[in-house]
């Protein structure tokens, strides 16, 4: 049977969920619409449903621990074209042997799994210092990003725990996605239209360009480093970075 | 002055200090607050000499009582002064924290008036922080050399780390380049600072019920290469402050010439690749239970440029080797050059369920190409030296070059 999902997390959970029920040895693909292609005739499609997402992640979580169920989420954060098929083959060893990840070295299909869930994992750790927030006018905090994987929702925690008394979003533009926190709750929402004129506070200017001054100053000129400082923070980052976007204007 | 020419002052004046890290809090925050720790540490961008900015390291101010030779907030040095008030630092700390530029702050401050009084300064932001504005990030503060320990033990309930730079490796440089500072005014709130922590130990069962006491501990900082001490002499004060201080660290900082002065050697560049060798010595020193007297001899009291310390070693121990990568003990497995503590513990793990091969070896994560010198696998030797060290040393030297930009890079991006 083929299976078609909205390309979602809870979406495919659902149809994990789904797949058990049905017996997993039907499954022969599990195809994700907003991917586009139809090429099947027998799909069944699987609406994403939080109840049954929540019991595979619990049940994966319950018997294999906290480590096999980040690895799948990030895994599936990667956003593989390939990555359906893989990863429910590791959901399907997981649940066969618990302490499947020690076997990463030797199954290439779980080791590969490990390694995407590695490369998200990587993203979001130096975003998690080079995202910047701006103070809009009404006095919420917003940053833009365009990683690589989709890291937004999963860095939401992290701000969520550090700021909980602020009103922020973070804005994945090349994904138009955004997670959005309102001081209680995290909320991941679709960006339809892109906002072009964005208003910020008064007092955004000052310390935005009080922090790029404080980054010029605190380099020491007789130990500059360029290829160093490209090797920690790649050139692709530059551009949502307010130290180094000010800076080019400067140099203007 | 306005803000912002302030902050280009004060952060030069603070840029030569090493430590810049964010690591070992885990504070939480509390309701209505903002900020917490992280315990690895978050680096927040990189400045142009390739260093990790991970916190606002900036001086409340760059007056200065005192009159250190190498320092340019010395008192007979002619530059504009200027101060932060404790508002304009709380208010700084807050918005570059709120917009994720920085993990928390780290100050520090030339001497007004007298160490006590600045360090009643430094209290005082340290409380806005903590108390009022419920700030709950990383604080790291200088310890002002000859500070009252009352002090000191107030400063330390808020914040999380401490330090009080030893600023030079002996009693004679620093009568000679720091005259106003001894060497006893430093030791001794360091001193004070490791007894608090035994103290705390030993009633750790009580810990709940304890103010925090600088949770991410105590580091210190060395120039090297403004004096004329070797390096056996550095390591081996390390070594001690280590042992006798718990200290967390000790960052050493190539002596950068900015100032000149009767007492200060002539020199164009800082002494960049020896200040990498004592870091990578420093990590022998704390990671792979090696001893200062192993790595630095009298006899060769200085460090081989060419080489790293550990191969250094092993070269000079050349009868111990090579070793054989499935009997030996973890301890020497971790003294082979090209072999880290993770894939030490790796191979000591993997060679109880099945001897390891020659293949197994290369999976395994070591720098095969440096470790096949110094070891057996199996009884079969695959490296080029056995009967001549001499011979590893020069083909492990042309590697080196070419490694040089990475190793150096490996060191200073330390969080
Ligand atoms: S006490 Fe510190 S700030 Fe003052 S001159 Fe000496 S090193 Fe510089």
């Amino acid at each position: 049977m083929y299976y078609q999902y909205d390309g979602s997390f809870s979406g495919f959970l659902s149809v994990i969920y789904e797949a058990y029920h049905d017996g997993t040895s039907h499954v022969e693909g599990i195809e994700n619409i907003c991917a586009g292609t139809n090429i099947f005739e027998k799909e069944k499609k699987v609406d994403a449903n939080l109840t049954k997402a929540d019991k595979v992640l619990n049940g994966l979580y319950r018997k294999c621990g906290a480590r096999v169920a980040q690895t799948l989420y990030f895994a599936f954060m990667a956003e593989r074209p390939e990555r359906e098929m893989l990863l429910f083959y590791f959901i399907c060893a997981a649940f066969r042997n618990s302490h499947m990840l020690s076997y990463s070295k030797t199954d290439p299909w779980i080791g590969q799994v490990e390694n995407w869930a590695l490369q998200t994992s990587n993203e979001r750790y130096r975003m998690l210092g080079l995202l910047r927030f701006r103070e809009l006018a009404e006095g919420m905090l917003y940053a833009a990003i365009r990683p690589k994987y989709n890291i937004a929702p999963l860095m939401a925690g992290h701000f969520a725990q550090r700021l909980s008394g602020e009103e922020w979003a973070i804005h994945d533009l090349g994904r138009h996605l955004a997670v959005y926190y309102d001081k209680k709750r995290i909320i991941t929402t679709d960006v339809t239209e892109q906002e072009t004129n964005i208003k910020y506070s008064k007092s955004e200017k000052l310390f935005s360009s009080i922090w790029c001054q404080y980054y010029r100053h605190i380099s020491i000129q007789e130990r500059e480093n360029p290829n160093l400082r490209r090797s920690f923070m790649p050139e692709k980052y530059w551009p949502y970075l307010t130290e180094m976007t000010q800076l080019s204007e400067h140099h203007a | 002055m306005d803000l912002k020419g302030k902050i280009s002052i004060l952060a030069d004046a603070a840029k030569y200090d090493v430590s810049c890290s964010s690591s070992g809090s885990s504070r939480m925050n509390r309701p209505g607050g903002i900020g917490n720790g992280a315990r690895s540490g978050i680096c927040h961008s990189w400045s142009a000499d390739g260093r990790c900015i991970s916190l606002l390291k900036i001086l409340m101010t760059n007056s200065c009582i005192y009159d250190c030779e190498y320092c340019v907030n010395r008192r007979s040095n002619d530059t504009k002064r200027v101060f932060l008030s404790p508002e304009e630092i709380v208010s700084l700390t807050i918005q570059f924290y709120r917009r994720n530029y920085i993990e928390g702050l780290f100050l520090s401050s030339g001497i007004i008036s007298s160490p006590d009084y600045t360090t009643e300064l430094l209290l005082k932001i340290a409380k806005l922080l903590r108390l009022r504005e419920n700030f709950n990030g990383y604080i790291h503060m200088k310890g002002i050399p000859g500070t009252n320990t009352k002090l000191l033990q107030e400063l330390g309930h808020y914040v999380d780390r401490l330090s009080i730079n030893m600023e030079l490796p002996s009693e004679h440089a620093l009568q000679l380049l720091a005259p106003q500072k001894t060497r006893s005014a430093i030791i001794q709130p360091m001193k004070f600072i490791h007894e608090q922590f035994v103290e705390r130990h030993s009633e750790k069962h009580l810990a709940k019920y304890m103010q925090p006491f600088i949770p991410a501990g105590q580091t210190t900082q060395m120039i090297v290469g403004a004096s004329g001490e070797n390096d056996r002499h550095i390591l081996k004060l390390s070594e001690a402050l280590y042992k006798k201080m718990s200290l967390k660290r000790v960052y050493y900082s190539a002596y950068v010439p900015i100032m000149t002065g009767k007492n200060l050697p002539a020199v164009k560049q800082p002494p960049l690749l020896r200040e990498n060798r004592l870091y990578q010595a420093d990590w022998l020193l704390r990671y792979y239970h090696f001893s200062a007297d192993e790595i630095l001899t009298d006899q060769q009291p200085n460090f081989d440029l060419a080489v790293d310390p550990k191969t250094n070693w092993a070269l000079r121990n050349w009868q111990l080797f090579p070793i054989e990568i499935n009997t030996a003990a973890y301890e020497m497995i971790l003294r082979i050059p090209g072999i880290g503590i993770r894939s030490a513990a790796r191979i000591v793990a993997m060679r109880r369920l099945t001897p390891l091969s020659y293949d197994n070896l290369k999976h395994i994560g070591i720098v095969f190409k440096r470790a096949r010198h110094f070891i057996t696998c199996g009884g079969r030797y695959y490296g080029l030296g056995l009967d001549d060290p001499v011979l590893i040393k020069n083909i492990l030297v042309s590697q080196n070059c070419r490694k040089l930009f990475q190793q150096i890079s490996l060191f200073e991006g330390q969080v």
